[in-house]
């Protein structure tokens, strides 16, 4: 019989822990939900802009998108009107995740290419930069793809011209689709 | 007084969890590449320790001994979140770096052994010391592994100068940086330690002594498992 | 498919768990000691992984998501992965003795490991449906595998190896972890992963 009471009672205790430590959370979530979205939602009107200065805001574009494409965004100046297209992706160089932020005009032009993260080994990147691939895909509106990469780092130059083509692919459907 | 005192300090250098009691690895090894993440993850665990050492201490009458492991583990996970919110909210790129290893704060075997070993039986006080000695301790032996990890690995403390001070040495900051560092480390310890405290001796193996399971580890010993 | 086996030659190769994420160190170091110990437990931690992992990802999805309860999986997750030990531990001394008797004695161990409460995070983290959380998961578990007994191996000749005094023990046994380490290294970038 003492055995059954010791039981309940510890059940009971950690039950009441268990009931507090959530009560406790629950709390501190109210507390710091607002600056958590907001914090998101800031990260990304920075990379939007970092991409597209001339707009004040950005409206999240719905729609089914191609495998890759993480999101597109609208941007639009004081005014309300359109400045064109951010698309952001995530596409595979010589590792996963390189995700890219593009500015795409309405008529499928790039116009700016911002590298959000990436995996690639250390120095890459930088050589893909430097070796002036970003620079050669602005302006470009079709066929990425057949852009000069860099010789050296040709896994993380595709990465960046796929991330780049479905930028501009999705832009394009976005433009058909009204 | 005295006991004060001592409860405080004992955690910082003669009991240095990190670097004289080899424990709480994964993360000293995981987040050591920079800096900012060492001291980030250094000061998250250290609020954890705190405050579930005074919360443990304050129920330890309460807490039948049977449910006890998991009564800590609740009380652990619960502070953990909240540091993980709270991060999140206020300082979003902390948060960034540590990643994964921010909740893992939980399964730290520094936050169990303590309050299995010192909160659960001593007045809040003491284990409120304690755990804000081991902390510091804690934090102090990651600061030191990234600054050496960063300015190795990138050239650069807490991210500065923005483009390295030399041309890197990337194996510092790769894994395998981290376990080599990690000895390098532990056998400087050994040897200030043998020349300022003459009845110092290094600890020789991962035994599990100050782990909440030593127990069953002693269970594992008979099987041939856990280190003599 | 194709897809799957990426993920498990992934989680086992190239972000191999001890080595390059720096999940479960402990167990890593501490049973690597003898060969017959590193590959019971790490049998027994692939089983739960792959237990905690079945029963976790239906939790994250159908309950905790729909109900944005987000904020709970920390503690969800370590109670669950607790109770299931326990659990296993139970049921495999009442019907299976044999492997009770070999593997049973890890699994407390494995309760405040923090590879099996890792995996079943970063599950829900990368995004991925239920058939590639059990993959990776394995691919997890049989990448422990792995990293022990080669582990295991090489502390086999350290035992019988001359070592300057002041590296004997603990910083001669992590040195070795990182040249373990240092080859998978070579696993970097490969399958594009």
């Amino acid at each position: 019989m003492r055995n059954v009471k010791s039981i309940a009672v510890a059940a009971l205790t950690l039950t009441l822990i268990c009931a507090v430590v959530v009560a406790a959370l629950a709390g501190t979530n109210l507390l710091t939900k607002g600056p958590i979205a907001e914090n998101e939602r800031l990260a990304t009107e920075n990379a939007c802009k970092a991409v597209m200065p001339t707009a004040a805001t950005f409206e999240t574009v719905d729609g089914t998108f191609a495998d890759g494409v993480v999101a597109v965004y609208e941007g639009k100046d004081a005014d309300g009107a359109s400045t064109g297209y951010v698309v952001k992706t995530s596409t595979r160089g010589k590792s996963k995740d390189l995700v890219l932020m593009t500015a795409v005009a309405a008529d499928g032009t790039v116009y700016g290419i911002e590298v959000v993260s990436e995996s690639e080994t250390a120095g890459y990147m930088n050589k893909v930069k430097k070796g002036g691939l970003f620079d050669r895909l602005v302006g470009v509106s079709e066929e990425c793809g057949a852009v000069d990469g860099v010789a050296g780092a040709t896994k993380t130059s595709n990465g960046v011209k796929d991330g780049v083509a479905l930028a501009v692919d999705a832009v394009k459907e976005v433009v058909a689709n009204g | 007084m005295g006991k004060y005192k001592e409860s405080f300090t004992k955690g910082i250098v003669k009991e240095n969890p990190v670097l004289r009691l080899v424990l709480g690895t994964c993360p000293t090894l995981a987040v050591s590449t920079t800096v900012i993440g060492g001291l980030g993850m250094g000061v998250a665990a250290t609020f954890v320790l705190v405050c579930s050492n005074i919360v443990i201490s304050l129920l330890r009458k309460l807490i039948p001994s049977m449910v006890r492991l998991p009564a800590y583990i609740v009380v652990i996970a619960g502070f953990t979140t909240i540091v993980q919110m709270l991060l999140k909210a206020f300082v979003p790129s902390i948060d960034q770096i540590l990643g994964i290893y921010l909740p893992l704060i939980v399964v730290n075997c520094i936050i169990l052994g303590r309050a299995e070993a010192y909160a659960g039986k001593h007045s809040v006080g003491l284990s409120a010391l304690d755990g804000l000695g081991m902390g510091v301790g804690f934090t102090a032996a990651l600061v030191l592994m990234s600054a050496i990890r960063e300015f190795f690995g990138s050239g650069t403390l807490a991210g500065w100068p923005e483009n390295g001070m030399f041309p890197a040495i990337a194996v510092f900051a790769a894994p395998a940086g981290g376990f080599f560092v990690f000895g390098l480390l532990i056998w400087a310890t050994n040897k200030l330690s043998a020349k300022f405290d003459k009845e110092f001796t290094p600890k020789t193996s991962f035994d599990c002594s100050a782990c909440p399971h030593a127990a069953s580890c002693e269970k594992m010993t008979m099987g041939g498992g856990c280190d003599e | 498919m194709n897809n799957l086996f990426l993920i498990v030659l992934g989680a086992m190769l190239v972000n191999n768990f001890v080595l390059s994420q720096f999940l479960g160190i402990c167990p890593f170091l501490g049973v690597s000691k003898k060969l017959g110990s590193a590959v019971g437990m790490s049998l027994a931690v692939t089983f739960v992984m792959l237990m905690a992992t079945a029963v976790t990802w239906p939790i994250q999805t159908f309950v905790l998501d729909p109900n944005d309860l987000g904020y709970l999986q920390t503690i969800v997750f370590i109670l669950v992965i607790a109770s299931l030990v326990q659990l296993v531990e139970i049921v495999l001394k009442r019907f299976v003795p044999p492997l009770h008797k070999s593997l049973g004695i890890y699994l407390p161990l494995i309760t405040t490991n923090c590879a099996v409460l890792g995996v079943t995070i970063l599950n829900i983290d990368e995004g991925y449906d239920f058939v590639s959380s059990m993959a990776n998961s394995l691919g997890a578990g049989l990448g422990f595998l792995i990293a022990m007994v080669m582990f295991a191996g090489v502390r086999e000749r350290l035992e019988t190896a001359d070592i300057p005094e002041g590296l004997r023990g603990i910083p001669s046994t992590l040195i070795a972890a990182a040249l373990v380490s240092l080859s998978f290294f070579g696993f970097q970038g490969l399958f594009g992963l």
